[in-house]
């Protein structure tokens, strides 16, 4: 019996080693099943490092160290879900091509590893005698929205108040000038109004070239949580996927939006449909604006954007007062070369309607990269530390003061954007650069440019996670740098919230945080004493929250990182209660709202408590459509598993298996049948700068006329236009002229 | 600016950079942050999920007759993917392994519309993974109706990938086995939703329960998606809803995407092989009980051998494929239903008589020569002289019906083989010009074989001649009708829609072209110039020169054949849920 057992065992095995790998643990913690093998012996929540939404996850550890992940169930942002980038957080981790040494470009041309000690005297040697022979604006840094508030702190003191380079930006140029700019001159501070609750409390969402479903899943995710049954208007050229999951699509022409919006205020005016009593009490500038839109005739404006002036009525109609509006815009308004005026004129319209500073309402901004906010508040390259101007004697003072320096050292002007940074390399004024957590020789519009520049330069360190970037492969040093993951610091979401990373995977060889990166550069160039009481990111932060004492992103409330982690990510403002001696010292001044918007009591960051409107006429698109190149080229995000430049993402197979494995050109059909191109075939698509390949996805997402490629291919921005908007000299990214044909080989 | 006062400070640089590298291997999280998070989830095993997806489970458990199914709301769904990635990480999958998947259909002439598509194992009720398996590795679970598969008890001959229409089951080549989806059994039995449920973000997928009854009836409901695959081969389970109305132009997003499929090498060498020895077999055999053959025992002793060997090499190739040959004999349990294992049965027969065979020409044709010189074989301490036992077994071993078994078995492992690839959802496959193509492998080969052993054992005999003539006049022959055979895809480049036909077609024409070509050279030049310029020159029978031109023609109607059967495998578009 026994033995028949064995053998029809044997014959027929039910159960054995490998079915025991994929068994289910009961859950601890209450994750639920988990599998066996990667049970944690404990867990804890940190903010991802990608995008700008500020997803919650939990981390599953195992003796300390992360085995999983799952999104945290309790975390305000996401409530336990997230996108394909999140959930493989910890894959791009363990790739095979981590930093793991500096590496210095030797004789040979060839980068080799040195140690530490060598290449921080390399960093600090060539970077002052560049300074010295060159002057102190031959030198400049390049810095990133990825890592936490903390390091670019550090790194802004380091750079502006230790080393002495007048120059200094950051990738964020890229992302967020526009909704800076524009925040800052319509509402006096750069305040993102709203919390994600908005989402779920409008009757009315308008997005503007916004694509949630692909880009920010996860606010999307809060959109559909909406149970009022909401209109959801989708502004775009392209039928994207967000627009096909709208309830209306206003397919307008490119860069006509501005030309739209004004259109849409005309409308507004004109009927009545708008708020005077909110437009008396809150704002300034309305009536120079009334007399700006009145050329903007409805069926001029219906011309123009080809959507008509019927359609132009039934969207101003869906934004009279009585519902709740909010209205939401990100890439496509902002990577424009009228970015800043088109984000005023979205403002605008909220400002008019009153659809300011109630639930489900606001002129919001979403975000890009993870800690773009951080970097807008406290990166030391456009403004000072806590939102503050250069040019502003008074916000020097109060800097200096805080940090214990001379005011004499800062600056009191901004230094150079981006774009006048690789101008001023390629015309032989900056010889040195220094590009932290950054890929240019991808990302930078008309990216030959930037290619061009690199090779001028007399010494470029790049500082970042991997040594292979399309821009470390450039570099004449490259440091070694610990991911998200692998240190901590704080990082600020697009509706304000400060959340956390936290240290629970191994950095690499001798990868370090950027902060220590930082301190280290401060030591060897002898100026360590301007972080005497920032021995760790934590107290780094207990600096930072001092700079933000009285400005509107007040902080002060917030004592420590254990007290962010417990509240599941604070926004700002919190300020400390305002008696410093009485009973309720180091402790808020009010009870923590779990999402808060701001503005709620109408008053504005301008001195006069009121919002500004902002305008000027619609400019011309910089790189028309010619009759030589007669396409319009729109990038943007191909899909919800790609991050940027795919530094991280391209490391996780399974992500991999979630986008095209080749560069996409999306054609229209009618388009697509004149030239011969079938879906699938190679083509060539040709701008004034360069080219690139890619197969064709004939579709009619796009218009006739139009193409679209996803950014995350390193040949898309051979293609793109350098074009800028004025204000926020935020690149151009969504629209250049190019022409495509087949591919003869 | 500070002062930069270097040489004061760099004495100690070195010390903070040691400091600091220590500092950074410390991982800090659990020290620095515990308590906060475990105390907080302390609150029982509930699962902090559960209010999340309670609303996607159905309220009750299955009453006979009904069953789990995946339902996929599609206006919920945007493709952000989310439920591919959670069910890699909840599961443990390996690296790149995925379960989920998610593609996109589209219409692309008119109004614009695109829908993004989740795609799991659809549970189905005539679930062919399990039909085919030939070690019964899958079961449809009797209370939930889950399609499960035995990790252990696969052998990882991935025949369920060619029979799934859904390209379900997965292989995982660090393990050997196939594995797939099981709807999170484990989740749902302590009343968990599976990976994919808990993780997608608009609530886009649901677990509901069916009736086995109505999705028999109805089953053109089910994973009813322009570009899915028919309904009708398995009935699967999943039901995707819409509002909308999806124009008559929708297809996959991947409908035009050519790209060659797996070529699976074993399994070409082996067909082939197989089909080589089943004709040489039949063919041998055929000659010899004719009398077409002489019976000259070393003649009949080498043939045999040469026989078994090639079928034991094509057996042993076989087990080549396999992710865990140890196991193979496991193969017979599914003989009731899997065509791959009747093969697997066919061949270990077929190989066996080969074998009896061989060895019994060997002992007759030896005994014989010893008796010839009047010192009988010493065989196991016996003499084993014409008249002895052995001898009778040696007999016995060769005797006419184990040759007329032999032969029929050649023909039962042929038209196994065919029958293997008839059996799939595979349009390229699934069509009786298999069975056309397998068994004119089998002819060709076969005839070439026996024609080349002829010329090149030397043997004589007053029929051999026109034996020879006429297997040289068969071959142009053979050759015609089965490249008559592999033309008839050709024919579906005109098909309007596309196809995995016109998408064979298509691939041969394109990136399959040279093979393609080569393949008809070969074919052409053994199969037809070479025997034309045989019987041009006069059939000599036996000599250097036939000897050196039936081995070409061997040579190259065998290369010709493994080309065929590389083609027919990379050139085989499977059924598929839209992707892209």
């Amino acid at each position: 019996m026994d033995l028949k057992d064995r053998f029809a065992g044997f014959m027929r095995q039910r159960t054995g080693k490998l079915t025991h790998e994929m068994v289910l643990s009961p859950g601890r913690f209450g994750l639920g099943k988990t599998p066996e093998r990667l049970q944690p012996d404990s867990t804890t929540s940190m903010v991802c490092g990608f995008c700008s939404t500020g997803c919650g996850l939990k981390i599953h550890l195992k003796d300390g160290k992360a085995v999983n992940l799952t999104p945290d169930p309790e975390y305000p942002v996401n409530l336990g879900m997230a996108c394909p980038k999140g959930w493989e957080a910890l894959t791009p981790l363990k790739a095979d091509d981590r930093a793991a040494l500096p590496l210095l470009r030797g004789p040979d041309g060839a980068l080799a590893p040195v140690d530490w000690d060598q290449a921080l005297r390399v960093f600090t040697d060539k970077f002052k005698s560049v300074l010295a022979f060159h002057g102190k604006e031959a030198a400049a840094f390049l810095s990133t929205g990825q890592i936490p508030t903390e390091e670019m702190f550090a790194l802004g003191l380091l750079a502006k108040f230790g080393m002495g380079l007048v120059h200094g930006d950051a990738n964020t140029r890229q992302c967020m000038a526009t909704s800076h700019v524009a925040y800052k001159q319509s509402f006096g501070f750069d305040a993102p109004p709203f919390s994600y609750k908005d989402f779920e409390e409008s009757d009315v969402i308008v997005f503007f070239g916004a694509n949630p479903c692909i880009a920010h899943p996860i606010m999307w995710e809060r959109v559909m949580m909406n149970k009022r049954n909401p209109e959801i208007i989708v502004v775009d050229p392209r039928q994207t996927e967000t627009a096909l999951a709208a309830t209306r699509h206003y397919p307008l022409q490119p860069k006509s939006d501005l030309t739209l919006l004004y259109g849409l205020a005309h409308i507004l005016i004109r009927e009545g449909w708008i708020d005077r009593d909110y437009l008396e009490a809150h704002t300034t500038g309305f009536e120079e604006f009334r007399e700006h839109v009145k050329t903007f005739d409805p069926a001029a404006v219906g011309r123009i954007t080809g959507l008509g002036e019927a359609r132009m009525m039934e969207f101003a109609e869906s934004l009279r007062p009585g519902k709740r509006v909010s209205l939401w815009w990100t890439m496509g308004v902002n990577q424009s070369h009228e970015g800043v005026r088109t984000a005023q004129a979205i403002i605008n319209l909220a400002l008019m309607t009153g659809n300011m500073g109630k639930p489900g309402t606001g002129a919001n901004s979403i975000t890009g990269q993870v800690n773009a906010m951080g970097s807008r508040l406290f990166s030391n390259t456009t403004g000072l530390p806590g939102g503050r101007e250069f040019k502003d004697p008074k916000h020097r003072e109060e800097v200096a003061g805080i940090l214990g320096i001379d005011a004499g050292i800062i600056q009191d002007k901004p230094g150079l954007a981006y774009d006048q940074i690789i101008e001023g390399v390629n015309a032989g004024r900056i010889k040195a650069l220094w590009v932290i957590a950054t890929n240019p020789a991808h990302s930078w519009v008309d990216q030959e440019d930037f290619r061009r520049a690199a090779a001028k330069l007399e010494f470029l360190v790049v500082q970042d996670m991997y040594h292979d970037t399309d821009t470390a492969k450039l570099a004449h040093l490259v440091l070694p740098s610990a991911a998200w993951g692998e240190k901590e610091g704080v990082v600020i979401n697009s509706e304000r919230r400060m959340g956390l990373f936290k240290k629970v995977h191994p950095a690499p060889g001798q990868a370090l945080a950027d902060f220590y990166i930082f301190k280290l550069i401060a030591k060897y160039w002898g100026c360590e004493s301007l972080f005497k009481d920032m021995d760790t990111p934590e107290q780094a932060f207990r600096m930072m929250a001092r700079l933000s004492a009285g400005r509107p992103c007040d902080f002060t409330g917030i004592t420590d990182y254990r007290m962010i982690d417990r509240e599941g990510g604070i926004q700002w403002p919190l300020p400390a209660s305002p008696d410093p001696e009485g009973p309720g010292a180091g402790t808020p001044a009010r009870p923590i709202v779990r999402e808060r918007r701001l503005f709620e009591d109408g008053r504005y960051y301008h001195p006069d408590g009121k919002a500004k409107f902002k305008f000027s006429p619609p400019q011309p698109i910089p790189e028309p459509v010619t009759s030589e190149f007669p396409f319009a080229l729109l990038t943007g995000r191909g899909s919800s598993a790609q991050w940027h430049t795919n530094t991280r993402t391209g490391k996780s197979a399974v992500l991999r298996k979630l986008y095209p494995a080749d560069s996409l050109v999306e054609i229209h059909p009618e388009d697509a049948s004149r030239l011969k191109i079938a879906s699938g075939d190679w083509v060539l698509v040709r701008s004034r700068r360069g080219q690139a390949r890619a197969r064709a996805s004939v579709a009619s997402t796009v218009q006739p006329g139009q193409l679209f490629m996803p950014m995350h291919d390193v040949e898309v921005n051979r293609l793109t236009f350098p074009s800028f908007d004025p204000h926020s000299r935020q690149p151009s990214y969504k629209h250049c002229a190019v022409r495509v044909e087949k591919d003869p080989s | 600016m500070i002062k930069p006062s270097l040489s004061k400070f760099l004495g100690d640089g070195p010390a903070l950079i040691g400091a600091y590298l220590e500092e950074q291997q410390n991982l800090t999280a659990v020290e620095r942050f515990s308590g906060l998070h475990d105390d907080m989830h302390a609150l029982g095993a509930k699962p902090r999920l559960e209010s999340h997806y309670r609303d996607l489970l159905p309220l009750e458990k299955p009453r006979p007759g009904q069953q789990y199914a995946f339902e996929v709301d599609l206006d919920r769904c945007t493709g952000c993917k989310a439920c591919v990635t959670a069910c890699h990480n909840l599961n443990g999958l390996d690296e790149d392994e995925t379960w989920r998947s998610v593609g996109l259909i589209h219409n692309v002439i008119g109004k614009p519309l695109q829908q993004t598509v989740t795609t799991a194992c659809q549970h189905c009720l005539e679930p062919a993974c399990s039909h085919g398996c030939p070690v019964k590795a899958y079961e449809k679970d009797p209370v939930t109706g889950i399609v499960r598969h035995l990790d252990d008890q696969c052998i990882g001959c991935e025949y369920c990938i060619l029979k799934c229409p859904y390209d379900v089951p997965q292989y995982h080549k660090g393990k050997g086995i196939v594995r797939k989806c099981d709807m999170c059994i484990g989740r749902l039995e302590s009343g968990e939703a599976p990976a994919c449920v808990q993780a997608c973000p608009t609530k886009a997928i649901r677990i509901s329960l069916v009736d086995q009854a109505e999705v028999r009836a109805n089953f053109a409901d089910y994973a009813a998606l322009p570009g899915a695959p028919d309904p009708a081969y398995t009935k699967p389970t999943t039901r995707y809803r819409t509002a909308r109305k999806f124009p008559a132009g929708m297809e996959a997003a991947d409908a035009y995407r050519l790209k060659k499929e797996k070529a699976h090498f074993p399994l070409v060498f082996m067909l082939t092989l197989s089909q080589m020895a089943a004709g040489f077999f039949i063919a041998l055999e055929a000659g010899s009980l004719s009398g077409l053959l002489p019976a000259e025992p070393f003649f009949q002793a080498w043939a045999h051998a040469l026989g078994a060997l090639l079928m034991s090499v094509a057996i042993a190739v076989s087990i080549t494929h396999l992710g865990r040959p140890l196991y193979a004999f496991r193969a017979v349990l599914g003989f009731r239903r899997s065509w791959l294992s009747r093969e697997i049965v066919a061949f270990g027969l077929l190989g066996g008589l080969a074998m009896a065979a061989a060895a019994g020409t060997a002992l007759t044709a030896l005994i014989a020569s010893r008796a010839a010189t009047g010192v009988p074989l010493p065989l196991f301490g016996l003499e084993a002289g014409p008249s002895s036992w052995i001898a009778d077994l040696g007999r016995y071993a060769s005797a006419g019906w184990v040759r007329i078994a032999l032969a029929v078995s050649a023909a039962l492992a042929v038209h196994c083989s065919a029958m293997v690839y008839r059996d799939t959802p595979r349009a390229l496959w699934a069509t009786r010009l298999t069975s056309g193509k397998f068994f004119l492998t089998a002819a060709l080969t076969g005839a070439a074989g026996l024609l080349a052993l002829i010329s090149c054992s030397g043997i004589t005999g007053e029929s051999i001649p026109h034996l020879a003539l006429g297997l040289t006049m068969a071959l142009p022959l053979a050759l015609i009708a089965k490249l008559a055979c592999e033309a008839r895809i050709h024919r579906h480049l005109d098909d309007q829609e596309a196809n995995p036909l016109k998408k064979a077609a298509l691939l041969l024409r394109g990136e399959l072209r040279s093979t393609h070509a080569w393949r008809f050279n070969a074919g052409l030049a053994g199969g037809f110039l070479l025997p034309i310029l045989w019987l041009y020159r006069g059939f000599a029978g036996t000599g250097p020169a036939d000897a050196l031109l039936s081995v070409s023609v061997l040579a190259l109607l065998l290369a010709g054949e493994c080309l065929e059967r590389y083609l027919f495998f990379s050139a085989c578009v499977p059924p598929r849920m839209p992707g892209a």
